[in-house]
């Protein structure tokens, strides 16, 4: 177990891994580093001094409510952990980094598989450890012993996710091919993420009258069921209020299933990886009626990377899925529009919640058309001025996003006025603009694949782009609500950050 | 008459290693010219400089008497560069990614689409054309980028290590390939590691170590400087690098 090619060798060598990954992914200086975390410990640990001496003061009762609550509380945290497990899942089956090496190696398939996940379930629970670490280092200063079991039961909830993501993610592969698994698992995994914030919303889609009729019905629904000392469902909740037969039972259940699943999986892990490794070598044909050709740099950047776009279903859907979140904000104004007719508060709205929307998915499709490049060196041994190409490749982001902006504006200008659509038009222009503007003054460079790097960057980089955003929202509510004059205030703040953005931009970056 | 290519004390450094030590280099109008030499010599830095990717720290670079620190657009417009990792985009195929090259260089569609279908029928990728990229060996990843590098038919090709990783048969077509666009009046210059290419196809050859030229002729100059007609590239190579760099 402990030497050379056994579990713990291996478990290092994953999280050495992960920790080098996490310290390559941070581009600020040593210093800068130190002190960033330095002022994030110190922040979780005043808030958890003050939490830990709340809670101390608590005797914790497991009876229906409290029980209800906290497993409340435990299933929101096990969908979040297992919309996390299932991405990382499968990510560790497509990237395949060192896979092939451990799989080539005379080390037994389960020990590979058992190292792999385990270090999922400890990236899966790190976050929430952290959180609860910050609360337990107290408790014992002000003898709040009974609320200690939080913590293991928190990462027994990761090991139980994981195993669950694990049978998920075995059955999407029998059930839909390797290709969709991926995409299929970022979807479920960010409506599994999005659905308890949207869910939080619904109330405010409901009338008043009914509103907290529904919510007593959806409480007195739950409760009962989630804080049953009798329920095997309530056994997460009772293991953390520190009864010991139920923490140890918890642990038992926790690891069983992980254990039960990785051993299911290990038997599928090869078979599915070797899927995977097939899909490149799959030759795939687009039929082309004519031989003819585009010309022009502009007109071929831009077609090149409209094409990469299309072709790529996981990037798609990597950006569009944040667009989920923007739902429930579109409902509440629907729901307003309905109720209190077309009021300049709720054009304003609408209007403002649509500018934020299309900055961040112009923000995303910026990142991939600018600063995401495949083949950098072929780019920049072009007879095309890094100008040219910049400007080619912002236009490949800013055309999709007025294409999304103008169904709504057509919509405001009908239902509400031409103006207050004209303002919108302007508001929604202006923030496009300013995202492509910045993605090639600030541009971080890496290729597709790391998409969800691409708000890598200093602090004040991303201060400054959320400033600039906000400032167009806030000026396009204004203006649409008939407030064009006092729009100018928050234009002016959006200007002023694009404009020390633009000063604090790097100087001409060596080429490649 | 004008050189394909003409360096002058080129140098660069990364820190404290140099690079690329003052560095004269001419390459004649319509040779094959193989800079050869041990990992880390400086090719690959040399010609990144002379395509633009690496900015020198000093010294001068004349693409066909155009400077190509002062005017790069101007040389890169002559130049075609094909790195050792074949830059392609995997969601494109063959025939977009010629079409994508051909834009990027100017060439007119009317021009550049039986560019495309001569260089791949040539290459024996004609009916591969509207495959993506990501499905292709590593061998008509080569290919489909040396198509691309010869869209624009540039007048100096600069391959670093071009036959890496290819099979008997492919590594063939493209040194047939170069040594015809040689024979025809382009220029060519590649880095290599395989002697035995070198010494087949090109026309003169250049030994590179620490940055420095350390000797370059004809593949008879060079046997000359090794001291007899019997001696071959890689004793040539050898006694100037030293046994150590082989």
């Amino acid at each position: 177990m402990f030497g050379p090619g056994g579990v713990l060798f291996l478990l290092s060598h994953e999280m050495l891994l992960t920790w080098r990954a996490f310290r390559a992914s941070g581009k600020g200086r040593h210093v800068r580093r130190i002190i960033f975390y330095s002022v994030m410990t110190a922040l979780l640990g005043f808030g958890g001094y003050w939490a830990a001496k709340f809670l101390s003061e608590i005797t914790p009762q497991p009876d229906v409510l409290t029980l209800g609550i906290v497993g409340s509380a435990f299933a929101i945290l096990f969908s979040l952990m297992l919309s996390q497990a299932l991405m990382l899942i499968t990510e560790s089956l497509y990237q395949r980094g060192d896979l092939d090496l451990l799989l080539s190696s005379p080390a037994p398939l389960w020990r590979v598989v058992i190292v792999r996940m385990s270090a999922i379930a400890i990236n899966v629970a790190l976050f929430y450890l952290i959180l609860v670490a910050a609360i337990c280092v107290w408790l014992p200063f002000f003898g709040g012993w009974a609320w200690l079991s939080f913590a293991p039961s928190i990462l027994l909830l990761s090991l139980f996710a994981t195993a669950v993501a694990l049978v998920l993610a075995s059955a999407m592969f029998a059930l839909i091919g390797p290709k969709n698994t991926r995409i299929f698992a970022q979807i479920l995994g960010s409506i599994i993420g999005a659905s308890f914030f949207i869910a939080s919303q619904i109330p405010r889609f409901t009338e008043d009258e009914n509103r907290a009729q529904a919510m007593r019905d959806v409480f007195n629904a739950l409760i009962p069921v989630l804080g049953d000392a009798a329920s095997p469902i309530s056994l997460p909740a009772r293991a953390a209020f520190g009864l010991n037969a139920d923490l140890a039972l918890w642990a038992l259940v926790a690891l069983a299933s992980f254990l039960s699943a990785v051993w299911w999986y290990a038997s599928r892990f090869a078979n599915d990886a070797a899927a995977i490794t097939g899909l490149g070598a799959r030759k795939r044909r687009n039929t082309r009626a004519a031989r003819a050709m585009r010309s022009g740099s502009a007109v071929t950047l831009i077609f090149k990377e409209w094409r990469l776009l299309v072709r790529d279903p996981l990037l798609l859907s990597q950006i569009l899925l944040p667009l989920l979140y923007f739902a429930p904000l579109f409902a509440v104004f629907g729901t307003r529009i309905t109720e209190e007719g077309l009021s300049p508060v709720s054009a304003a709205g609408f209007a403002s919640a649509f500018v934020l929307l299309i900055t961040s998915f112009a923000a995303g499709l910026a990142w991939l058309t600018v600063s995401a490049e495949d083949a950098p060196d072929l780019i920049a041994s072009a007879p095309v001025s890094r100008d040219q190409v910049d400007n080619a490749k912002a236009i490949a982001a800013a055309v999709p996003s007025a294409f999304l902006l103008t169904p709504p504006v057509i919509g405001l200008s009908i239902i509400v006025t031409p103006i207050a659509g004209f303002w919108m038009l302007v508001g929604g222009a202006a923030a496009i603009l300013s995202t492509c503007l910045i993605a090639i003054w600030h541009q971080t460079p890496g290729t597709r694949k790391e998409f969800r790097r691409r708000t890598r960057g200093s602090l004040m980089l991303n201060f400054g782009r959320s400033f600039v955003a906000l400032g167009w929202v806030g000026a396009t509510g204004l203006a649409v609500s008939g407030w064009a004059i006092a729009a100018i205030i928050p234009a002016i703040i959006s200007l002023g950050f694009m404009l020390a953005l633009h000063e604090s931009r790097p100087k001409e970056p060596e080429p490649a | 008459m004008t050189n394909a290519l003409s360096v002058r004390a080129l140098t660069k450094k990364f820190g404290e290693k140099t690079a690329v030590d003052a560095l004269d280099l001419d390459i004649r109008a319509g040779e094959l010219y193989a800079l050869l030499g041990p990992n880390g010599a400086g090719k690959t830095t040399t010609l990144r400089m002379v395509t633009g990717l690496l900015k020198p720290d000093s010294g001068s670079i004349h693409v066909f008497g155009a400077d190509a620190i002062a005017d790069p657009i101007a040389a890169k417009r002559m130049l075609a560069w094909l790195p050792d990792e074949p830059a392609l985009y995997d969601k494109l195929t063959a025939w977009e990614y010629l079409e994508f090259i051909a834009g990027l260089w100017g060439v007119g569609a009317k021009e550049a689409a039986p560019r495309a279908e001569e260089l791949l029928k040539l290459l024996g990728l004609w009916d591969n054309r509207d495959e993506r990229t990501e499905g292709f060996s590593r061998g008509m990843k080569q290919k489909t980028a040396l198509a691309g590098a010869l869209i624009h038919d540039p007048k100096l090709l600069m391959l670093d290590e071009p036959l890496t990783g290819l099979d008997a048969a492919v590594a063939r077509q493209v040194k047939d390939l170069l040594t015809q666009r040689a024979k025809s009046g382009g220029s060519v210059i590649l880095t290599t590691h395989i002697l035995d290419v070198a010494e087949r196809v090109a026309d003169r050859i250049g030994i590179i170590q620490g940055g420095k030229l350390l000797a370059e002729g004809t593949l008879a100059e060079l046997r000359g400087r090794a001291g007899g007609d019997n001696a071959t590239l890689e004793d040539v190579y050898l006694q100037l690098v030293g046994a150590g760099a082989a």
